[in-house]
Protein backbone atom coordinates (compact mmCIF):
# COMPACT_ATOMS: atom_id res chain seq x y z
CA UNK A 1 0.00 0.00 0.00
CA UNK A 2 2.82 2.40 0.99
CA UNK A 3 4.64 1.43 -2.21
CA UNK A 4 1.48 2.19 -4.25
CA UNK A 5 1.14 5.60 -2.57
CA UNK A 6 4.77 6.38 -3.27
CA UNK A 7 4.32 5.38 -6.91
CA UNK A 8 1.26 7.64 -7.22
CA UNK A 9 3.15 10.64 -5.82
CA UNK A 10 6.08 9.94 -8.14
CA UNK A 11 3.72 9.93 -11.10
CA UNK A 12 2.09 13.14 -9.89
CA UNK A 13 5.47 14.84 -9.47
CA UNK A 14 6.55 13.70 -12.91
CA UNK A 15 3.32 15.01 -14.40
CA UNK A 16 3.80 18.39 -12.72
CA UNK A 17 7.38 18.59 -13.93
CA UNK A 18 6.37 17.70 -17.46
CA UNK A 19 3.50 20.17 -17.44
CA UNK A 20 5.67 22.92 -15.98
CA UNK A 21 8.14 22.33 -18.74
CA UNK A 22 5.64 22.08 -21.51
CA UNK A 23 3.39 25.00 -20.53
CA UNK A 24 6.00 27.75 -21.06
CA UNK A 25 6.97 26.18 -24.37
CA UNK A 26 3.31 26.14 -25.41
CA UNK A 27 2.86 29.77 -24.30
CA UNK A 28 5.90 30.74 -26.31
CA UNK A 29 4.47 28.93 -29.31
CA UNK A 30 1.09 30.67 -28.89
CA UNK A 31 2.72 34.06 -28.61
CA UNK A 32 4.78 33.39 -31.71
CA UNK A 33 1.64 32.24 -33.54
CA UNK A 34 -0.28 35.39 -32.46
CA UNK A 35 2.44 37.68 -33.67
CA UNK A 36 2.57 35.80 -36.92
CA UNK A 37 -1.22 36.16 -37.31
CA UNK A 38 -1.21 39.92 -36.97
CA UNK A 39 -2.22 41.63 -40.19
CA UNK A 40 -1.49 45.15 -41.33
CA UNK A 41 -4.16 46.57 -43.58
CA UNK A 42 -5.13 49.85 -45.17
CA UNK A 43 -7.63 52.10 -43.47
CA UNK A 44 -10.92 52.61 -45.30
CA UNK A 45 -11.91 55.63 -43.19
CA UNK A 46 -12.16 59.07 -44.77
CA UNK A 47 -11.30 62.20 -42.80
CA UNK A 48 -14.16 64.60 -42.16
CA UNK A 49 -13.56 68.33 -42.13
CA UNK A 50 -15.21 70.28 -39.35
CA UNK A 51 -17.31 73.27 -40.42
CA UNK A 52 -16.28 76.81 -39.52
CA UNK A 53 -18.15 77.93 -36.44
CA UNK A 54 -20.91 80.50 -36.85
CA UNK A 55 -22.36 82.13 -33.71
CA UNK A 56 -26.06 82.45 -33.01
CA UNK A 57 -27.79 85.82 -32.92
CA UNK A 58 -28.24 87.40 -29.49
CA UNK A 59 -31.35 86.23 -27.68
CA UNK A 60 -34.26 88.40 -26.51
CA UNK A 61 -34.60 89.59 -22.90
CA UNK A 62 -38.17 88.38 -22.95
CA UNK A 63 -40.97 87.84 -25.45
CA UNK A 64 -43.24 90.46 -23.86
CA UNK A 65 -44.23 93.04 -26.46
CA UNK A 66 -42.21 91.31 -29.15
CA UNK A 67 -43.24 90.15 -32.61
CA UNK A 68 -42.60 86.48 -33.17
CA UNK A 69 -43.07 84.95 -36.60
CA UNK A 70 -44.14 81.34 -36.79
CA UNK A 71 -42.93 80.11 -40.16
CA UNK A 72 -44.37 77.00 -41.72
CA UNK A 73 -41.76 75.38 -43.97
CA UNK A 74 -44.57 73.95 -46.13
CA UNK A 75 -43.54 70.46 -45.18
CA UNK A 76 -46.62 68.88 -46.72
CA UNK A 77 -46.89 71.28 -49.63
CA UNK A 78 -50.52 72.08 -48.92
CA UNK A 79 -50.23 74.97 -46.55
CA UNK A 80 -50.25 75.66 -42.88
CA UNK A 81 -49.88 72.81 -40.49
CA UNK A 82 -52.53 72.73 -37.76
CA UNK A 83 -49.87 72.15 -35.11
CA UNK A 84 -48.42 75.59 -35.83
CA UNK A 85 -51.87 77.17 -35.73
CA UNK A 86 -52.32 75.52 -32.37
CA UNK A 87 -49.02 77.01 -31.28
CA UNK A 88 -50.22 80.47 -32.26
CA UNK A 89 -53.39 79.89 -30.24
CA UNK A 90 -51.25 78.89 -27.24
CA UNK A 91 -49.42 82.22 -27.37
CA UNK A 92 -52.71 84.14 -27.63
CA UNK A 93 -53.98 82.38 -24.53
CA UNK A 94 -50.85 82.10 -22.39
CA UNK A 95 -48.67 85.02 -23.49
CA UNK A 96 -51.12 87.56 -24.92
CA UNK A 97 -48.53 90.34 -24.99
CA UNK A 98 -46.58 88.46 -27.61
CA UNK A 99 -47.64 89.32 -31.15
CA UNK A 100 -47.43 86.25 -33.37
CA UNK A 101 -47.63 86.19 -37.14
CA UNK A 102 -48.05 82.87 -38.91
CA UNK A 103 -46.43 82.73 -42.34
CA UNK A 104 -46.22 80.02 -44.95
CA UNK A 105 -42.86 79.77 -46.66
CA UNK A 106 -43.22 79.62 -50.43
CA UNK A 107 -41.93 76.71 -52.46
CA UNK A 108 -41.33 73.20 -51.23
CA UNK A 109 -39.95 72.54 -47.76
CA UNK A 110 -36.41 72.44 -49.14
CA UNK A 111 -36.70 75.64 -51.22
CA UNK A 112 -35.27 78.87 -49.85
CA UNK A 113 -37.53 81.95 -49.51
CA UNK A 114 -35.25 85.00 -49.29
CA UNK A 115 -38.21 87.37 -49.77
CA UNK A 116 -39.83 86.07 -46.60
CA UNK A 117 -36.66 86.46 -44.54
CA UNK A 118 -36.36 90.04 -45.80
CA UNK A 119 -40.02 90.69 -45.00
CA UNK A 120 -39.64 89.38 -41.45
CA UNK A 121 -36.59 91.57 -40.86
CA UNK A 122 -38.08 94.71 -42.39
CA UNK A 123 -41.38 94.29 -40.53
CA UNK A 124 -39.66 94.19 -37.16
CA UNK A 125 -39.73 90.48 -36.51
CA UNK A 126 -37.91 89.93 -33.21
CA UNK A 127 -37.79 86.17 -33.29
CA UNK A 128 -38.79 83.23 -35.48
CA UNK A 129 -40.19 79.82 -34.69
CA UNK A 130 -39.63 77.69 -37.76
CA UNK A 131 -40.93 74.22 -38.42
CA UNK A 132 -41.39 71.51 -39.11
CA UNK A 133 -39.01 68.91 -40.45
CA UNK A 134 -39.73 65.24 -40.12
CA UNK B 1 -34.61 73.95 -42.35
CA UNK B 2 -31.28 74.68 -40.66
CA UNK B 3 -30.41 76.71 -43.76
CA UNK B 4 -33.37 79.02 -43.13
CA UNK B 5 -32.53 79.42 -39.44
CA UNK B 6 -28.93 80.06 -40.41
CA UNK B 7 -29.91 82.89 -42.75
CA UNK B 8 -32.16 84.54 -40.17
CA UNK B 9 -29.58 84.25 -37.38
CA UNK B 10 -26.49 85.19 -39.35
CA UNK B 11 -27.74 87.61 -42.00
CA UNK B 12 -30.53 89.34 -40.06
CA UNK B 13 -29.49 88.80 -36.44
CA UNK B 14 -32.90 87.35 -35.59
CA UNK B 15 -33.01 84.57 -32.98
CA UNK B 16 -34.76 81.42 -34.11
CA UNK B 17 -35.90 78.07 -32.81
CA UNK B 18 -36.29 75.13 -35.19
CA UNK B 19 -38.96 72.48 -34.68
CA UNK B 20 -38.35 68.98 -35.91
CA UNK B 21 -38.88 65.38 -34.94
CA UNK B 22 -36.30 63.97 -32.60
CA UNK B 23 -34.24 62.13 -35.24
CA UNK B 24 -33.81 65.26 -37.32
CA UNK B 25 -32.98 67.18 -34.15
CA UNK B 26 -30.33 64.64 -33.26
CA UNK B 27 -28.79 65.01 -36.72
CA UNK B 28 -29.03 68.82 -36.55
CA UNK B 29 -27.34 69.01 -33.16
CA UNK B 30 -24.58 66.57 -34.03
CA UNK B 31 -23.30 65.64 -37.49
CA UNK B 32 -25.01 68.50 -39.34
CA UNK B 33 -23.72 71.09 -36.88
CA UNK B 34 -20.18 69.69 -36.75
CA UNK B 35 -19.58 69.12 -40.43
CA UNK B 36 -22.10 71.24 -42.31
CA UNK B 37 -23.48 74.40 -40.71
CA UNK B 38 -21.05 75.09 -37.87
CA UNK B 39 -23.96 76.91 -36.21
CA UNK B 40 -25.34 75.49 -32.95
CA UNK B 41 -28.96 76.08 -33.92
CA UNK B 42 -31.43 75.72 -31.09
CA UNK B 43 -33.94 72.96 -31.70
CA UNK B 44 -37.07 71.74 -30.00
CA UNK B 45 -37.80 68.07 -30.55
CA UNK B 46 -41.43 67.50 -31.46
CA UNK B 47 -43.39 64.26 -31.36
CA UNK B 48 -44.07 62.62 -34.72
CA UNK B 49 -46.17 62.59 -36.91
CA UNK B 50 -47.20 66.21 -37.40
CA UNK B 51 -50.08 65.59 -39.73
CA UNK B 52 -53.46 63.91 -39.79
CA UNK B 53 -54.10 64.54 -36.10
CA UNK B 54 -57.19 65.77 -34.31
CA UNK B 55 -57.26 69.07 -32.44
CA UNK B 56 -57.08 67.51 -28.98
CA UNK B 57 -54.05 65.48 -30.05
CA UNK B 58 -52.30 68.63 -31.25
CA UNK B 59 -52.99 70.30 -27.92
CA UNK B 60 -51.53 67.27 -26.18
CA UNK B 61 -48.44 67.60 -28.39
CA UNK B 62 -47.83 71.13 -27.18
CA UNK B 63 -48.34 70.07 -23.59
CA UNK B 64 -45.78 67.30 -24.06
CA UNK B 65 -42.04 67.41 -23.44
CA UNK B 66 -39.33 68.76 -25.71
CA UNK B 67 -37.15 65.81 -26.77
CA UNK B 68 -34.02 67.95 -26.32
CA UNK B 69 -34.40 69.72 -22.99
CA UNK B 70 -37.12 67.63 -21.40
CA UNK B 71 -39.09 70.80 -20.66
CA UNK B 72 -42.69 71.37 -21.77
CA UNK B 73 -42.54 72.15 -25.48
CA UNK B 74 -43.87 75.72 -25.32
CA UNK B 75 -41.56 76.57 -22.41
CA UNK B 76 -38.65 75.14 -24.39
CA UNK B 77 -39.56 77.31 -27.38
CA UNK B 78 -39.68 80.44 -25.24
CA UNK B 79 -36.35 79.51 -23.64
CA UNK B 80 -34.68 78.96 -27.02
CA UNK B 81 -35.57 82.53 -27.97
CA UNK B 82 -34.68 84.14 -24.63
CA UNK B 83 -31.99 82.21 -22.76
CA UNK B 84 -28.63 84.00 -23.15
CA UNK B 85 -26.08 82.43 -25.43
CA UNK B 86 -23.48 80.15 -23.96
CA UNK B 87 -19.79 80.60 -24.75
CA UNK B 88 -20.08 77.64 -27.09
CA UNK B 89 -22.94 79.31 -28.98
CA UNK B 90 -20.88 82.48 -29.43
CA UNK B 91 -17.82 80.71 -30.79
CA UNK B 92 -16.48 81.74 -34.19
CA UNK B 93 -13.71 80.67 -36.54
CA UNK B 94 -12.38 77.49 -38.02
CA UNK B 95 -11.92 74.65 -35.56
CA UNK B 96 -8.60 72.81 -35.71
CA UNK B 97 -8.55 70.18 -38.41
CA UNK B 98 -9.27 66.69 -37.20
CA UNK B 99 -6.23 64.43 -37.21
CA UNK B 100 -6.10 62.83 -40.64
CA UNK B 101 -6.98 59.16 -40.76
CA UNK B 102 -3.73 57.11 -40.88
CA UNK B 103 -3.15 55.22 -44.12
CA UNK B 104 -2.72 51.93 -42.24
CA UNK B 105 -4.59 50.53 -39.26
CA UNK B 106 -2.61 49.19 -36.29
CA UNK B 107 -1.70 45.51 -36.86
CA UNK B 108 -4.22 43.08 -35.41
CA UNK B 109 -5.68 39.63 -35.91
CA UNK B 110 -8.15 38.83 -38.68
CA UNK B 111 -10.97 38.33 -36.17
CA UNK B 112 -10.27 41.59 -34.35
CA UNK B 113 -10.08 43.54 -37.61
CA UNK B 114 -13.33 42.03 -38.87
CA UNK B 115 -14.90 43.09 -35.57
CA UNK B 116 -13.37 46.56 -35.82
CA UNK B 117 -14.80 47.07 -39.32
CA UNK B 118 -18.25 46.12 -38.09
CA UNK B 119 -17.97 48.28 -34.96
CA UNK B 120 -16.90 51.27 -37.04
CA UNK B 121 -19.87 50.81 -39.37
CA UNK B 122 -17.67 50.25 -42.43
CA UNK B 123 -19.39 47.06 -43.56
CA UNK B 124 -22.77 45.61 -44.44
CA UNK B 125 -22.21 43.24 -41.49
CA UNK B 126 -21.15 40.40 -43.73
CA UNK B 127 -17.44 39.54 -43.55
CA UNK B 128 -15.27 41.64 -45.83
CA UNK B 129 -11.97 40.80 -47.49
CA UNK B 130 -9.43 42.72 -45.44
CA UNK B 131 -7.59 45.34 -47.53
CA UNK B 132 -3.96 44.31 -47.19
CA UNK B 133 -1.38 46.35 -49.07
CA UNK B 134 -0.90 43.46 -51.52
CA UNK B 135 -4.62 43.14 -52.25
CA UNK B 136 -5.08 46.89 -52.69
CA UNK B 137 -2.04 47.08 -54.98
CA UNK B 138 -3.46 44.25 -57.08
CA UNK B 139 -6.84 46.02 -57.20
CA UNK B 140 -5.21 49.25 -58.35
CA UNK B 141 -3.94 47.41 -61.43
CA UNK B 142 -7.54 47.65 -62.64
CA UNK B 143 -7.16 51.37 -63.38
CA UNK B 144 -4.57 53.69 -64.89
CA UNK B 145 -5.42 56.34 -62.30
CA UNK B 146 -2.89 57.08 -59.58
CA UNK B 147 -3.79 55.90 -56.05
CA UNK B 148 -3.50 59.40 -54.61
CA UNK B 149 -5.73 61.03 -57.22
CA UNK B 150 -8.51 62.99 -55.53
CA UNK B 151 -11.91 61.91 -56.83
CA UNK B 152 -14.15 64.28 -54.91
CA UNK B 153 -14.03 66.56 -51.90
CA UNK B 154 -17.67 67.00 -50.94
CA UNK B 155 -18.53 63.33 -50.56
CA UNK B 156 -20.40 63.50 -47.26
CA UNK B 157 -24.11 63.67 -46.51
CA UNK B 158 -25.47 67.00 -47.84
CA UNK B 159 -22.07 67.60 -49.44
CA UNK B 160 -19.95 67.85 -46.30
CA UNK B 161 -16.21 67.77 -46.90
CA UNK B 162 -14.90 64.20 -46.99
CA UNK B 163 -12.18 64.13 -49.66
CA UNK B 164 -11.36 60.68 -51.00
CA UNK B 165 -8.86 59.21 -53.42
CA UNK B 166 -8.64 56.36 -55.90
CA UNK B 167 -6.87 54.30 -53.22
CA UNK B 168 -9.83 54.63 -50.84
CA UNK B 169 -12.12 53.25 -53.53
CA UNK B 170 -9.70 50.40 -54.23
CA UNK B 171 -9.78 49.57 -50.51
CA UNK B 172 -13.57 49.39 -50.64
CA UNK B 173 -13.42 47.30 -53.81
CA UNK B 174 -11.18 44.78 -52.04
CA UNK B 175 -13.52 44.72 -49.05
CA UNK B 176 -16.50 44.01 -51.34
CA UNK B 177 -14.68 41.10 -52.98
CA UNK B 178 -14.19 42.77 -56.36
CA UNK B 179 -11.83 41.69 -59.10
CA UNK B 180 -9.42 44.36 -60.39
CA UNK B 181 -11.33 44.53 -63.68
CA UNK B 182 -14.41 45.75 -61.77
CA UNK B 183 -12.53 48.75 -60.43
CA UNK B 184 -13.38 51.22 -63.25
CA UNK B 185 -17.08 50.55 -62.63
CA UNK B 186 -16.65 50.99 -58.88
CA UNK B 187 -14.67 54.20 -59.38
CA UNK B 188 -17.43 55.56 -61.63
CA UNK B 189 -19.94 54.60 -58.96
CA UNK B 190 -17.88 56.28 -56.24
CA UNK B 191 -17.67 59.49 -58.26
CA UNK B 192 -21.45 59.86 -57.80
CA UNK B 193 -21.47 60.24 -54.00
CA UNK B 194 -23.26 61.48 -52.01
CA UNK B 195 -26.02 59.06 -52.90
CA UNK B 196 -29.61 60.08 -52.31
CA UNK B 197 -30.88 59.36 -48.80
CA UNK B 198 -34.24 60.09 -47.30
CA UNK B 199 -36.29 59.38 -44.21
CA UNK B 200 -38.62 57.68 -46.71
CA UNK B 201 -37.83 54.41 -48.48
CA UNK B 202 -35.87 55.39 -51.55
CA UNK B 203 -33.34 53.15 -53.24
CA UNK B 204 -30.92 53.11 -56.14
CA UNK B 205 -30.55 51.05 -59.27
CA UNK B 206 -27.21 50.68 -61.08
CA UNK B 207 -27.28 50.00 -64.82
CA UNK B 208 -24.19 49.13 -66.85
CA UNK B 209 -24.14 49.46 -70.62
CA UNK B 210 -21.48 49.00 -73.26
CA UNK B 211 -18.58 46.61 -73.80
CA UNK B 212 -17.50 46.43 -70.16
CA UNK B 213 -20.55 44.31 -69.40
CA UNK B 214 -19.02 41.37 -71.26
CA UNK B 215 -15.45 42.18 -70.27
CA UNK B 216 -16.18 41.79 -66.57
CA UNK B 217 -18.85 39.12 -66.89
CA UNK B 218 -21.86 41.11 -65.81
CA UNK B 219 -25.15 39.31 -65.99
CA UNK B 220 -27.85 40.73 -68.24
CA UNK B 221 -29.72 37.46 -68.68
CA UNK B 222 -31.24 34.81 -66.47
CA UNK B 223 -31.55 35.91 -62.85
CA UNK B 224 -30.27 39.38 -63.70
CA UNK B 225 -31.84 41.09 -60.69
CA UNK B 226 -31.14 38.25 -58.28
CA UNK B 227 -28.15 37.57 -56.03
CA UNK B 228 -26.52 34.88 -58.18
CA UNK B 229 -24.18 36.77 -60.50
CA UNK B 230 -20.72 37.63 -59.23
CA UNK B 231 -20.03 40.98 -60.88
CA UNK B 232 -23.57 42.29 -60.32
CA UNK B 233 -23.55 41.23 -56.65
CA UNK B 234 -20.09 42.55 -55.86
CA UNK B 235 -20.58 45.92 -57.59
CA UNK B 236 -23.93 46.34 -55.85
CA UNK B 237 -22.28 45.53 -52.54
CA UNK B 238 -19.44 47.94 -53.25
CA UNK B 239 -21.99 50.73 -53.57
CA UNK B 240 -23.18 50.05 -50.02
CA UNK B 241 -19.62 50.01 -48.68
CA UNK B 242 -18.87 53.30 -50.50
CA UNK B 243 -22.02 54.72 -48.93
CA UNK B 244 -20.77 53.76 -45.48
CA UNK B 245 -17.03 54.39 -45.64
CA UNK B 246 -16.67 57.23 -48.14
CA UNK B 247 -19.98 59.05 -47.74
CA UNK B 248 -20.00 58.28 -44.03
CA UNK B 249 -23.60 57.11 -43.80
CA UNK B 250 -24.49 55.78 -40.38
CA UNK B 251 -28.04 54.87 -39.54
CA UNK B 252 -29.30 57.08 -36.73
CA UNK B 253 -26.28 59.40 -36.96
CA UNK B 254 -26.05 60.82 -40.46
CA UNK B 255 -29.19 59.25 -41.90
CA UNK B 256 -32.64 58.41 -40.63
CA UNK B 257 -34.75 56.20 -42.83
CA UNK B 258 -37.81 54.70 -41.20
CA UNK B 259 -38.11 51.43 -43.13
CA UNK B 260 -35.30 51.78 -45.67
CA UNK B 261 -35.73 49.56 -48.71
CA UNK B 262 -34.73 45.93 -49.37
CA UNK B 263 -33.48 46.97 -52.81
CA UNK B 264 -30.56 48.58 -51.00
CA UNK B 265 -29.01 45.16 -50.33
CA UNK B 266 -27.82 44.86 -53.93
CA UNK B 267 -28.92 48.21 -55.37
CA UNK B 268 -30.61 46.39 -58.28
CA UNK B 269 -27.29 46.24 -60.13
CA UNK B 270 -27.73 44.96 -63.67
CA UNK B 271 -26.46 45.13 -67.21
CA UNK B 272 -28.73 45.74 -70.16
CA UNK B 273 -29.13 42.83 -72.58
CA UNK B 274 -28.18 45.02 -75.53
CA UNK B 275 -27.84 42.02 -77.85
CA UNK B 276 -31.46 41.08 -77.13
CA UNK B 277 -32.97 44.46 -77.96
CA UNK B 278 -35.49 44.33 -80.79
CA UNK B 279 -34.43 46.17 -83.91
CA UNK B 280 -35.01 49.89 -83.45
CA UNK B 281 -34.82 49.68 -79.65
CA UNK B 282 -31.60 51.34 -78.53
CA UNK B 283 -29.66 50.78 -75.30
CA UNK B 284 -30.24 53.21 -72.44
CA UNK B 285 -26.79 54.79 -72.71
CA UNK B 286 -27.18 55.44 -76.45
CA UNK B 287 -30.54 57.12 -75.84
CA UNK B 288 -28.74 59.31 -73.30
CA UNK B 289 -26.30 60.50 -75.94
CA UNK B 290 -23.40 58.09 -75.46
CA UNK B 291 -21.89 56.01 -78.23
CA UNK B 292 -22.71 52.29 -78.44
CA UNK B 293 -19.04 51.44 -77.86
CA UNK B 294 -18.89 53.55 -74.69
CA UNK B 295 -19.11 51.79 -71.35
CA UNK B 296 -21.51 53.76 -69.19
CA UNK B 297 -22.94 53.58 -65.69
CA UNK B 298 -26.40 55.02 -65.19
CA UNK B 299 -27.60 55.59 -61.66
CA UNK B 300 -31.33 55.56 -61.01
CA UNK B 301 -33.16 56.64 -57.86
CA UNK B 302 -36.70 55.94 -56.82
CA UNK B 303 -39.06 54.32 -54.36
CA UNK B 304 -41.19 51.60 -55.95
CA UNK B 305 -40.23 48.49 -57.86
CA UNK B 306 -43.50 46.88 -58.89
CA UNK B 307 -43.52 43.31 -60.11
CA UNK B 308 -45.95 42.24 -62.86
CA UNK B 309 -46.02 38.86 -61.04
CA UNK B 310 -46.95 36.37 -63.77
CA UNK B 311 -46.11 36.29 -67.45
CA UNK B 312 -47.77 38.40 -70.12
CA UNK B 313 -51.20 37.00 -70.98
CA UNK B 314 -52.98 36.65 -74.29
CA UNK B 315 -56.09 38.67 -73.35
CA UNK B 316 -54.46 41.79 -71.90
CA UNK B 317 -51.57 43.47 -73.70
CA UNK B 318 -48.49 44.15 -71.55
CA UNK B 319 -48.59 47.92 -72.02
CA UNK B 320 -52.14 47.99 -70.57
CA UNK B 321 -51.03 46.36 -67.34
CA UNK B 322 -47.95 48.62 -67.24
CA UNK B 323 -50.29 51.59 -67.56
CA UNK B 324 -52.50 50.28 -64.75
CA UNK B 325 -49.56 49.60 -62.45
CA UNK B 326 -48.23 53.16 -62.78
CA UNK B 327 -50.94 54.17 -60.31
CA UNK B 328 -48.91 53.05 -57.33
CA UNK B 329 -45.72 54.84 -58.32
CA UNK B 330 -44.28 57.65 -56.25
CA UNK B 331 -45.68 60.51 -58.32
CA UNK B 332 -42.29 61.79 -59.39
CA UNK B 333 -43.42 61.98 -63.01
CA UNK B 334 -40.80 59.38 -63.87
CA UNK B 335 -41.02 55.69 -64.62
CA UNK B 336 -38.47 53.05 -65.54
CA UNK B 337 -39.46 49.69 -66.94
CA UNK B 338 -37.23 46.67 -66.62
CA UNK B 339 -38.48 43.99 -69.00
CA UNK B 340 -37.48 40.58 -70.22
CA UNK B 341 -36.40 40.49 -73.89
CA UNK B 342 -39.51 38.40 -74.63
CA UNK B 343 -41.72 41.29 -73.45
CA UNK B 344 -39.77 43.74 -75.59
CA UNK B 345 -40.26 41.34 -78.52
CA UNK B 346 -44.02 41.27 -77.94
CA UNK B 347 -44.28 45.02 -77.54
CA UNK B 348 -42.36 45.57 -80.75
CA UNK B 349 -43.78 42.85 -82.94
CA UNK B 350 -47.27 42.23 -81.58
CA UNK B 351 -48.14 45.69 -80.22
CA UNK B 352 -46.28 47.82 -82.75
CA UNK B 353 -43.96 49.84 -80.51
CA UNK B 354 -41.09 50.35 -82.92
CA UNK B 355 -38.89 52.11 -80.37
CA UNK B 356 -38.57 52.56 -76.63
CA UNK B 357 -39.65 56.17 -77.21
CA UNK B 358 -42.91 55.01 -78.80
CA UNK B 359 -43.72 52.99 -75.68
CA UNK B 360 -42.84 55.98 -73.50
CA UNK B 361 -45.13 58.23 -75.58
CA UNK B 362 -47.99 55.78 -75.24
CA UNK B 363 -47.58 55.44 -71.49
CA UNK B 364 -47.33 59.18 -71.08
CA UNK B 365 -50.62 59.63 -72.93
CA UNK B 366 -52.48 56.78 -71.29
CA UNK B 367 -51.23 56.42 -67.72
CA UNK B 368 -53.75 58.07 -65.39
CA UNK B 369 -54.35 58.35 -61.70
CA UNK B 370 -57.07 60.12 -59.68
CA UNK B 371 -55.87 63.56 -58.61
CA UNK B 372 -56.58 62.74 -54.96
CA UNK B 373 -54.39 59.64 -55.13
CA UNK B 374 -51.63 61.63 -56.76
CA UNK B 375 -51.70 64.39 -54.15
CA UNK B 376 -51.98 61.91 -51.28
CA UNK B 377 -48.38 61.00 -51.93
CA UNK B 378 -46.14 63.32 -49.94
CA UNK B 379 -43.40 63.15 -52.57
CA UNK B 380 -45.89 64.84 -54.90
CA UNK B 381 -47.53 67.12 -52.36
CA UNK B 382 -44.29 68.23 -50.76
CA UNK B 383 -42.42 68.94 -53.97
CA UNK B 384 -44.99 69.48 -56.75
CA UNK B 385 -47.90 71.20 -54.96
CA UNK B 386 -45.80 74.30 -54.14
CA UNK B 387 -44.83 74.47 -57.82
CA UNK B 388 -48.51 74.23 -58.76
CA UNK B 389 -49.35 77.02 -56.34
CA UNK B 390 -46.77 79.15 -58.09
CA UNK B 391 -48.67 78.52 -61.35
CA UNK B 392 -46.46 75.88 -62.89
CA UNK B 393 -48.37 73.48 -65.13
CA UNK B 394 -49.44 70.74 -65.11
CA UNK B 395 -49.40 70.89 -61.30
CA UNK B 396 -51.45 74.12 -61.12
CA UNK B 397 -54.23 72.48 -63.12
CA UNK B 398 -54.06 69.26 -61.13
CA UNK B 399 -54.55 71.23 -57.91
CA UNK B 400 -57.81 72.69 -59.23
CA UNK B 401 -59.59 69.53 -60.36
CA UNK B 402 -61.88 67.38 -58.16
CA UNK B 403 -60.09 64.51 -56.44
CA UNK B 404 -61.66 61.82 -58.60
CA UNK B 405 -60.53 63.45 -61.86
CA UNK B 406 -58.04 61.30 -63.71
CA UNK B 407 -54.80 63.11 -64.43
CA UNK B 408 -52.01 62.04 -66.76
CA UNK B 409 -49.27 61.80 -64.18
CA UNK B 410 -46.36 60.93 -66.46
CA UNK B 411 -46.51 64.09 -68.56
CA UNK B 412 -43.01 63.94 -70.02
CA UNK B 413 -42.19 60.81 -72.06
CA UNK B 414 -38.50 61.69 -71.78
CA UNK B 415 -38.76 60.66 -68.14
CA UNK B 416 -39.97 57.16 -69.01
CA UNK B 417 -37.08 54.75 -69.56
CA UNK B 418 -36.95 51.12 -70.60
CA UNK B 419 -34.23 48.63 -69.72
CA UNK B 420 -34.25 45.24 -71.41
CA UNK B 421 -32.71 42.40 -69.41
CA UNK B 422 -33.60 38.88 -68.35
CA UNK B 423 -33.34 35.24 -69.31
CA UNK B 424 -36.39 34.74 -71.57
CA UNK B 425 -37.71 32.08 -69.26
CA UNK B 426 -40.85 34.12 -68.54
CA UNK B 427 -42.39 37.22 -70.13
CA UNK B 428 -42.07 39.32 -67.00
CA UNK B 429 -41.37 42.94 -66.19
CA UNK B 430 -41.10 45.47 -63.41
CA UNK B 431 -42.40 49.01 -63.50
CA UNK B 432 -40.67 51.45 -61.20
CA UNK B 433 -40.78 55.14 -60.41
CA UNK B 434 -37.01 55.32 -60.72
CA UNK B 435 -35.56 58.49 -62.20
CA UNK B 436 -32.54 58.07 -64.44
CA UNK B 437 -29.32 60.03 -64.43
CA UNK B 438 -27.64 60.94 -67.71
CA UNK B 439 -25.05 58.19 -67.43
CA UNK B 440 -21.35 58.59 -66.71
CA UNK B 441 -18.33 57.18 -68.46
CA UNK B 442 -16.75 54.04 -67.06
CA UNK B 443 -14.02 54.26 -69.69
CA UNK B 444 -12.74 57.43 -68.03
CA UNK B 445 -11.87 55.30 -65.02
CA UNK B 446 -10.07 52.48 -66.83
Amino acid sequence: MRRKTLFFYCLLAAAILILCGIAPVQAQRNAAASEGDLITILNPAVTDKLAERVPLASRLDSLEGKTIYIVDTNYEGFGRLPVLEEMQAWFAKNMPKVKTILKLKSGSYVADDPELWKEIASNGGNGVIIGVAG
Amino acid sequence: MSRFSGTLEKQYGIPTVSLANENIVSYGLNAHFKYNTGMPIRYVGMPYPFTGLKQDMLKAYLEGKDRVSGKPIMQAIVDCLTKPLTAEEKRTGAPPDAAPEPRFLPPDTEDNLQRLFKDKGWTDYNPVLLPTAERVAAMLKGTSHKPDELIKKDAGVFGTIRPFTVEKVAIVAVMAGAKPEYLPVILALASQVPYADSTTSNASMVLINGPIRKQIGMNSGEGVLGPNAEANSVIGRAMNLIHKTIQGYQEGVTGFTSLSNPLRYGNATLAEAEEELPEGWKPVHVLNGHKPEDSVLTLFMGWNFVNCSGSVVEHYAPQLLMRDFTRVLAATGAATLVMDPSVAYQLKNAQGFQTKAALAEWLSKNAEVPAATYWANSIASGMMAPLGKQGLEPYAGWLKVPGDTLIKHLPNPQNIKTIVAGGKTASVWFITDFMAGRGISIDAWR
